[in-house]
């Protein structure tokens, strides 16, 4: 191995790799660029390793876009921030391919890149770039460009940032929908960088422009900046420009935009300020809640929890509340279903007693719905109720709603109820848990669905282990032990399966004393099911069993 | 031996299908145990009876879900196991390694699917090719196929089969003579008890407008079930959009558990469990939630059909 | 849960776009349809029919055999708003069709064998048409407010012999499809000796819509049978006007053994899909309508 080939030598390899027809190989020299890099040297990889990838862009999507990403990190191997520009070129080629993901991963790359950067070396490389992007002939590179100026703009002259302000000013009037797009969602980026002079100025005019774009897809990458531009701005300005737009969007013909201007209000109306969220998002909100169509109403539906926080219970009782009843009665399950998993954080926004006069009727209707999902929807977030009423309240109202889902004919819904049951019964105490609940628990052991048999005996477990084994004894073991002579074998199964799951709780004593006879008297049934469990359930009492003898 | 199959259980549970030679493995374990099978095979009660299942894997799931496990729950399914669904390998290899391995726990009869002749245009030679690459598992399934019991007898007094009665048949003993080990014939009496149907309007015996295959009315049941001393007949091979269906005075029962058959039909499913009295009980069940199932929502894709 | 129902939504971006370019609106609250150039579109896929309604249905038709899995509440409907046209497909009506044409039954292969079997007091009963075929074309209808008279309403439509083809060289182009959807109306698997099978299923383009009402049926090793009935409208500018509406009705039919004659394969696991072998079967009727409206 001579001197004068080994320094090639790693190049050579590359380049016979990359010509390789086996993608597979291809990727994986590209993924080694940082080894080879070491290898070469900082010098030999900034003239000859570089140049070399900017010169070979024509390849494979997956491989272009693993080159892309390798870049982003190579700012090391090419001897530091000081030369951190040389990757500048092949980064700025794979920002023109066709394939998005390429181009979106070389314009991540620059901006790390870029953000490394020392100032002199921005403006006299990355700005260029950046410039050379937006004239771009090919609209790819136009695209691109849009991801970069919140990079170039800190760094540059007070006459470089007017040209960068007006390039990107024509980029959003682009003939093409998607540079209009790009630019569009990188607004808010880049309006991060500018000064706020220029921004209530140029960057609102632009922001206009958008907003009343003839492409959905536009107004909606606009409706999404409203959130980052109010922030920006003090809240007069943003009363002034965004609120309109805010206000404006809410009534857009297109449904797509008043889905995102729903799912977004949260971030809107903190942008605004609570004053004129009060005066004016408050009726555009209302109208979102009465939206025409479905997929707006459920969006909505699902911040309206958000939304009373911003405003004063008055306000939410009186504009907010009568839109809920209606969305509880929505003719599409979805809306209900959303609005269920929601509301009861309502509750503690609105106080005792609008949750007891308002709420809770709502919550009742709900529990009652025809769709499993919107029941189960209110069944799972009860807590936030009982912090709110009370126990005693609670109980009274929904408790009744609840024992009936406890039979609902869906075993779903009883299999989420059951689930349920444990963090009820210690939020709510023994002493309630014995009155209403104790009863249903039984039940449920002989339930006519295995997966409920199931979950009933798992239940008794976790109340065992809630509430100790002295009350276990007291209020499970017994009308347990009693329903070892059930008649169907299935229920027998189920019992001795409770048997085993609670004999860990139990501790060895009773296990011994109670537990045990039992298992042995079973082992004697005449279903061979049955007598192989036993088997089973002997094997796992033993180390327990043994315990106790020890003792 | 053992460990091997219960790995291969709880593959087959994810809806994985097993290896060709797997497949080889298992079906030759299946025969040494289905050979021995009598034509009416004696099951002892309790026991929770299905109907067509047509590789509907992720509601035979929903099935055990609610009937509960085998072993821990004893079943005899009455056939038809593959076809039409898109999961029929491993519904049947599923069931198969069930009986392989508990085999005093859960009982296959046979249905009229299970042939050559019907599984190359409904489905199941389609999913095996397709699956495997080769024919050799289907030529594995359909071998074992020929293997299956016709009908079951549980506790001398409930009598299952897959389609219904014979005319060549009074006697339970007359069955039990039929040499089932071949394709399923296209008459005769092993024919009928896989093929033919209970009908309303008919007096004693009838023949479908087809031309073959053959109907039968309320006293042709009466009679068989009075002369073979049976309480009632259970059996499938008919889909009923309430899952289950008693005829002529709770003498025959249909029992169909393929819900939401086809994927459109809305249908829901049934099992009939019978405790060890013989107290049964239909438990009636839907198909599987949208998101627990691995075949997307049916949402047609838009074609530029002319 | 609804089983069998299907519900859509506005579609991708692109065909928002679409929809937005062309001024449709898409039906609301999860229905499947839209409104566009006068026209009211909806599709609606349910479950099969309960045992209660099947036996309804059994009275009102006088039969009491029915397909297995009738899809009684699917339909598909458009309708004109200004002139009140309603074009509608429905089970019922298609089984209404099939108890008036009430073909002879149609043999199986193995029925051969079995007429040695069978003793002299089996006879073959129920010689209904089990293969359910139906010369259905669809149900029209005039709702219209303009139409006082009761008797006017149902009898101003008339479909009239035309010479006019429907433009499938202008349907070959691949104009965006604004709605699409396909509606069981029936399907009967002939106790696993084939397959019987109504749908129909359309779509919608900015400048037109058609759609093809097909009923498919194959008796394995015996016959295939063919009807479809394909219908266009294409907007004009007035979307006032009537709107001119033909029909294609064009039926195909083949016995396995023509078939194998012709060299063709004879298993039936080939034809399983329509699509693939229509061209197989001969036409053995073929018409082309319009719809004339008389009042």
């Amino acid at each position: 191995m001579s001197m004068v080939d080994e320094p090639l030598y790693p190049i050579a390899i590359l380049i016979d790799e990359l010509k390789n027809e086996d993608i597979q190989l291809r990727l994986n020299s590209i993924r080694r660029l940082s080894t080879i890099a070491r290898a070469l040297g900082e010098e030999r990889t900034r003239k000859e390793l570089i140049p070399f990838l900017s010169e070979n862009n024509d390849d494979d999507d997956e491989v272009l876009l693993a080159m892309a990403e390798e870049l982003g990190v190579f700012i090391p191997y090419v001897g530091g921030v000081d030369y951190a520009h040389v990757l500048l070129p092949p980064l700025e080629t794979l920002c023109t391919v066709e394939e998005t993901c390429v181009r979106d991963k070389a314009v991540e790359s620059l901006c790390r890149i870029g953000t490394q950067m020392k100032e002199s070396d921005l403006v006299e490389w990355f700005i260029p770039l950046v410039k050379r992007l937006a004239a771009g002939e090919w609209f790819t590179a136009r695209v691109s460009s849009c991801g970069l100026f919140h990079i170039a703009y800190p760094s540059a002259t007070e006459l470089l940032k007017a040209e960068l302000r007006s390039i990107y000013s024509q980029l959003c009037q682009d003939d093409m929908p998607m540079v209009r797009r790009s630019a569009a969602s990188n607004l808010g980026k880049f309006a991060a960088t500018v000064e706020p002079n220029h921004l209530k100025t140029d960057i609102m005019s632009i922001f206009d422009e958008l907003t009343q774009d003839d492409q959905d897809s536009v107004r909606l990458l606009a409706v999404e900046g409203c959130a980052a531009l109010g922030q920006l701005l003090e809240p007069q300005d943003c009363v002034a420009h965004i609120l309109p737009v805010i206000v404006n969007f809410s009534q857009d013909k297109s449904w797509r935009v008043r889905y995102m201007v729903a799912n977004q209000l949260y971030e809107l109306c903190e942008a605004v300020g609570p004053e004129p969220t009060r005066t004016d998002l408050v009726p555009a909100y209302v109208r979102l809640l009465r939206d025409n169509e479905a997929e707006v109403r459920i969006a909505a539906a699902g911040k309206v929890t958000k939304f009373c926080r911003i405003l004063n219970p008055q306000i939410s009782i009186q504009h907010i509340l009568p839109c809920v009843k209606d969305l509880s009665s929505d003719s599409s399950q979805h809306v209900r279903s959303a609005l269920a998993s929601v509301i009861m954080g309502m509750a503690p926004v609105l106080g005792k007693d609008a949750t007891i006069e308002q709420l809770l009727p709502i919550f009742l209707s709900l529990l009652k719905d025809e769709f499993p999902d919107v029941r189960l929807n209110i069944i799972s977030k009860l807590d936030q109720v009982n912090q709110v009423i009370g126990i005693d309240l609670l109980s009274q109202s929904l408790l009744p709603a609840i024992v009936e889902l406890a039979e609902d004919r869906h075993w779903r819904v009883r299999l989420a109820i059951i689930e349920y049951i444990p963090l009820l019964a210690s939020q709510l105490g023994v002493r309630f848990f014995d009155d209403k609940l104790g009863a249903l628990c039984m039940q449920w052991l002989e339930d006519k669905v295995f997966s409920i048999r199931d979950a009933a005996a798992n239940n008794l477990k976790r109340l065992a282990e809630e509430f100790g084994p002295e009350w276990a004894m007291e209020h499970i073991i017994p009308q347990v032990l009693d329903k070892i002579s059930n008649p169907h074998y299935l229920y027998r199964m189920t019992i001795l399966h409770a048997i085993s799951l609670l004999v860990p709780v139990m501790g060895p004593d009773i296990t011994c004393h109670k537990l045990l006879p039992v298992v042995i008297t079973a082992s004697k049934d005449r279903v061979p099911n049955i007598k192989f469990n036993v088997a089973k359930v002997l094997q796992a009492l033993i180390p327990i069993v043994n315990q106790s003898v020890s003792n | 031996m053992s460990s091997d199959l219960d790995r291969q259980i709880e593959q087959l549970k994810k809806c994985e299908p097993l290896k060709e030679s797997e497949v080889k493995a298992l079906c030759l374990k299946a025969m040494e145990i289905l050979v021995e099978e009598s034509n009416v095979q004696r099951v002892d009660a309790p026991v929770t009876i299905c109907g067509d299942i047509h590789g509907q894997f992720y509601d035979m799931k929903e099935l055990f879900k609610v009937g509960g496990d085998c072993p821990k729950t004893n079943y005899l399914f009455l056939g038809d196991f593959v076809d039409r669904g898109f999961y029929s390998v491993e519904t049947f290899l599923l069931l198969l390694a069930l009986k392989v391995r508990y085999p005093d726990r859960i009982t296959l009869i046979r249905g009229n699917h299970e042939s050559r002749q019907i599984t190359q245009v409904y489905g199941f030679y389609d999913e095996c090719l397709r699956k495997y690459g080769s024919v050799n598992v289907w030529r594995y399934c359909t071998d074992i196929f020929d293997y299956l019991s016709l009908s079951a007898l549980i506790e001398n007094r409930i009598f299952s089969v897959h389609g219904g009665l014979s005319p060549t048949i009074s006697t339970l003993d007359q069955i039990r003579t039929i040499d089932r080990k071949q394709e399923v014939p296209h008459e005769g009496a092993m024919c009928d008890l896989l093929w033919s149907d209970p009908e309303d309007i008919v007096d004693g015996w009838g023949i479908s407008p087809r031309g073959a295959g053959y109907l039968f009315g309320g006293n042709v049941v009466t009679s068989f079930n009075h002369g073979n001393n049976i309480d009632y007949i259970c059996r499938a091979h008919q889909l009923v959009m309430e899952g289950y269906k008693w005829m002529f005075n709770n003498q025959i029962v249909t029992v169909w558990s393929a819900p939401n058959y086809c994927y459109r039909c809305g249908n829901v499913a049934a099992i009939l469990e019978l405790d060890e009295n013989l107290n049964k009980q239909f438990r009636v069940f839907e198909a599987a939630p949208q998101d627990s199932r691995g075949v997307p929502s049916r949402k047609p894709a838009p074609e530029y059909f002319l | 849960m609804e089983k069998g129902e299907d519900t859509e939504t506005g579609g991708g971006d692109e065909q928002g776009l679409d929809l937005r370019a062309s001024g449709a609106e898409v039906l609301p609250d999860g229905r499947s349809g839209l409104r566009l150039k006068g026209w009211h579109i909806e599709a609606r896929n349910r479950p099969i029919l309960s045992s209660l309604a099947l036996q309804q249905w059994e009275q009102k038709l006088g039969t009491t055999h029915m397909p297995e899995m009738i899809f009684g509440e699917s339909s598909l409907v458009l309708q004109h708003i200004k002139s009140g046209i309603k074009l509608h497909f429905n089970a019922f009506d298609a089984l209404k069709g099939w108890k008036e044409e009430s073909l002879p039954p149609v043999e199986v292969p193995a029925a051969a064998k079995w007429k040695f079997r069978s003793k002299p007091f089996e006879q073959v009963i129920l010689d209904y048409d089990y293969t359910f075929t139906t010369p259905y074309c669809g149900s029209e209808i005039v709702e219209s407010d303009a139409i006082k008279e009761p008797s006017k309403v149902g009898t101003c439509l008339h479909w009239e012999d035309c010479d006019e083809r429907i433009d499938l060289v202008a349907l070959a182009s691949k104009e965006p499809i604004l709605f699409y959807n396909e509606v069981i109306l029936y399907e009967d698997e002939l106790s696993d000796n084939g397959v019987s099978l109504l749908t129909v299923k359309v779509r919608v383009m900015p400048t037109c819509w058609f759609l093809l009402l097909r009923f498919w049926l194959r008796v394995d090793g015996v016959l295939m049978r063919l009807r479809d009935t394909r219908m266009y409208c294409s907007f004009g500018d007035d979307h006032n006007a009537r709107p001119v509406i033909l029909r294609e009705i064009c039926w195909r039919e083949a016995t396995f053994n023509d078939l194998t004659a012709r060299g063709f394969p004879s298993d039936c696991a080939a034809y399983s899909d329509p699509n693939l072998i229509s061209q197989r079967l001969p036409v053995i009727n073929q018409k082309t309508q319009r719809l004339k409206i008389s009042w």
